[in-house]
């Protein structure tokens, strides 16, 4: 029954690749920062006995690549998941290392991506590493002060396989 | 077509122990099935209780146990939110709703929320779906309340009733507040969650409940009516309560969610714990699925079971059928006839088996489904069988049709002359 789904994943993955006529591109989570900005490393700041700071506002303001804007990719990561029912996920966050909600602060909103995949996809286990196929787009929402982030909508999910 | 005549024809001759084989079958198939729609209704039914929700937080304990009290009103929290922490968290950045909850009062046995009105703009169920009213409207009073759809369906209540409230939970309680009657204001659509089961109070009114004025009624007593007419008639619902059970956040964007759920969760005013009601449910999914596992596992053993019993009866009846099989030969059936008239037999069994048992599960389910939704809050969906469910048929026919090979075999086996000459 997983395996089939699996299955079906993949053959979603696969016939969009086809009807796209074009392979998206590959990107990794370097990617999403722009050039030349200097991207706090958000392992090095892993503080288990909690930081001195009681209150760390959201910072949103870590710029994102204006460029990615409109374009089919596929990115690997791990999910965080947001909505669905008992068998599908239609809602997650993609971040790029596993517990990216536990132990360690987390990801910079620029590495962070809120993935929406309509009909949803069976997920196995949040253990496990996946890719993601769809068109990033760079979201803008406005709050007390406009802000921005990566959207994805995902046309397929993957097993990552190295 | 005619083997399968004469193979029922034959069955209907040895109709006890036929029946009790076809009973014993649909009884296993009822329970399978029984089991895998409870199962799976179960689990949509928790993951349709909560959603849009970003962050659920209340006091530190374990995950599970904050979603299970906060959201499914199973088992209690056994510590508040502080209200200065929540009103610190709420007004941070990013937050862009807020609902306060607070628990442990009831009502005949219904629980009883506390919270604010945005409970009735913000809080969504299924696939983010608002909540909708049958009747009436939100509260804007102190003693008014909003009742779930099973709360007013159960104890037939109607707009504009007078209904006690209790502090404490259980069915009864010795400190009935007979003096503080709340009015039936509004009454929810049905949505197949918690919140049927859940009357709705101001913020405030919880407070009032419990006896939180009385008290210093009691020392300024001659302070007397006008004091309390002006507070009944105050239009604040918040008041000033020391503490929530817990509160749902949500977001302007998801984005938020991770940096303030560790901000929450290192919190240094408050040992607090925020929870993602998503991870965690699937949290709950994981635990619960070695569970899952050992009781599909006993439904397919009790399968099985009656497969083999089947089996056992034909194999038994075969030799006192020895004349029956060696008549049939004499008058011309060929031995993959007799082989054929033997599989249809354990077919025709196995089929009326699962016909009859599918009519115990859907008897089953009728009977059960006011029980399940009232005691579990488990909403059955007594709908046609499912994809799953016919394949589980057809894996049980299957199944019935390769043990029915087995006496068709030896069967087929025996000669013509072994059911003509009597042996010693």
């Amino acid at each position: 029954m997983q395996f089939f789904q699996k299955f079906i994943a993949v053959a979603m993955l696969l016939s969009c690749t086809f009807a796209n006529a074009g392979k998206p591109k590959e990107i990794f989570w370097e990617d999403l920062i722009p050039q030349g900005h200097v991207q706090i490393d958000t392992q090095a700041q892993a503080n288990h006995e909690g930081s001195e700071q009681n209150w760390v506002q959201p910072d949103l303001d870590a710029p994102v690549v204006k460029e990615l804007n409109g374009q089919s990719v596929s990115l690997p990561g791990f999910v965080v998941p947001l909505e669905g029912d008992s068998e599908v996920i239609t809602e997650f966050l993609l971040v790029p290392y596993f517990g990216a909600c536990i132990h360690v602060p987390p990801p910079p909103p620029n590495q962070i991506v809120h993935v929406t995949i309509e009909g949803g996809v069976p997920i196995e286990s949040l253990y496990d590493a996946i890719v993601v196929t769809g068109v990033i787009s760079t979201e803008t929402w406005s709050g007390e002060i406009a802000q921005v982030g990566y959207k994805m909508k995902a046309v397929g999910v993957a097993p990552f396989e190295l | 077509m005619l083997l399968l005549k004469l193979a029922a024809k034959s069955l209907f001759n040895r109709k006890a122990s036929a029946l009790l084989t076809l009973f014993t079958i649909a009884i296993s198939v009822m329970l399978l099935m029984s089991i895998e729609r409870v199962r799976i209704d179960a689990k949509s039914s928790f993951s349709n209780t909560i959603s849009g929700t970003d962050l659920i937080v209340g006091a530190r304990t374990g995950d599970i146990q904050l979603l299970l009290s906060s959201v499914f009103r199973i088992g209690h929290a056994n510590n508040g939110v502080s209200w200065q922490s929540y009103q610190y968290i709420a007004k941070q950045r990013g937050v862009s709703w807020s609902i306060p909850l607070s628990l442990g009062d009831s009502h005949k046995g219904l629980a009883v929320l506390g919270t604010n009105k945005d409970y009735f703009t913000y809080y969504r169920f299924g696939k983010k779906q608002l909540l909708s009213f049958a009747n009436g409207h939100e509260f804007n009073h102190l003693f008014d309340v909003v009742l779930g759809a099973d709360v007013a369906k159960s104890l037939g209540y109607q707009l504009g009733d007078k209904v006690v409230i209790a502090h404490g939970m259980g069915n009864t309680s010795f400190h009935n507040h007979d003096d503080n009657p709340f009015t039936v204001v509004g009454i929810l659509q049905a949505t197949g969650t918690p919140v049927d089961k859940t009357l709705h109070i101001p913020l405030a009114a919880i407070d009032e409940i419990h006896g939180g004025h009385n008290h210093q009624h009691e020392k300024a007593n001659d302070h007397d009516h006008d004091h309390d007419h002006d507070q009944h008639d105050a239009v604040d619902l918040i008041g000033t309560p020391k503490q929530i059970t817990a509160f749902l956040l949500g977001f302007d964007s998801p984005l938020y969610t991770l940096q303030v759920r560790r901000n929450i969760n290192q919190y240094k005013d408050e040992a607090l714990l925020a929870i993602m009601p998503g991870v965690t449910l699937r949290e709950l999914w994981e635990m619960l699925s070695i569970v899952e596992k050992i009781l599909l596992l006993f439904s397919i053993v009790v399968v099985i079971i009656s497969l083999l019993g089947m089996l056992t009866s034909l194999l038994s009846s075969l030799n006192q059928r020895r004349r029956e099989l060696a008549i049939l030969r004499s008058v011309g059936a060929r031995p993959w006839h007799i082989f054929t008239l033997i599989s249809a037999e354990s077919l025709l069994i196995t089929g009326l088996g699962c016909l009859v048992g599918v009519a115990l599960f859907y008897g089953l389910m009728l009977f059960g489904a006011g029980y399940l939704q009232s005691h579990a809050g488990i909403s059955l969906n007594i709908a046609l069988l499912s994809a799953y469910e016919l394949m589980l048929l057809a894996a049980i026919m299957f199944a019935g049709f390769i043990v029915g090979l087995i006496p068709a075999t030896r069967a087929y086996f025996y000669s013509l002359a072994d059911g003509m000459s009597i042996k010693i």
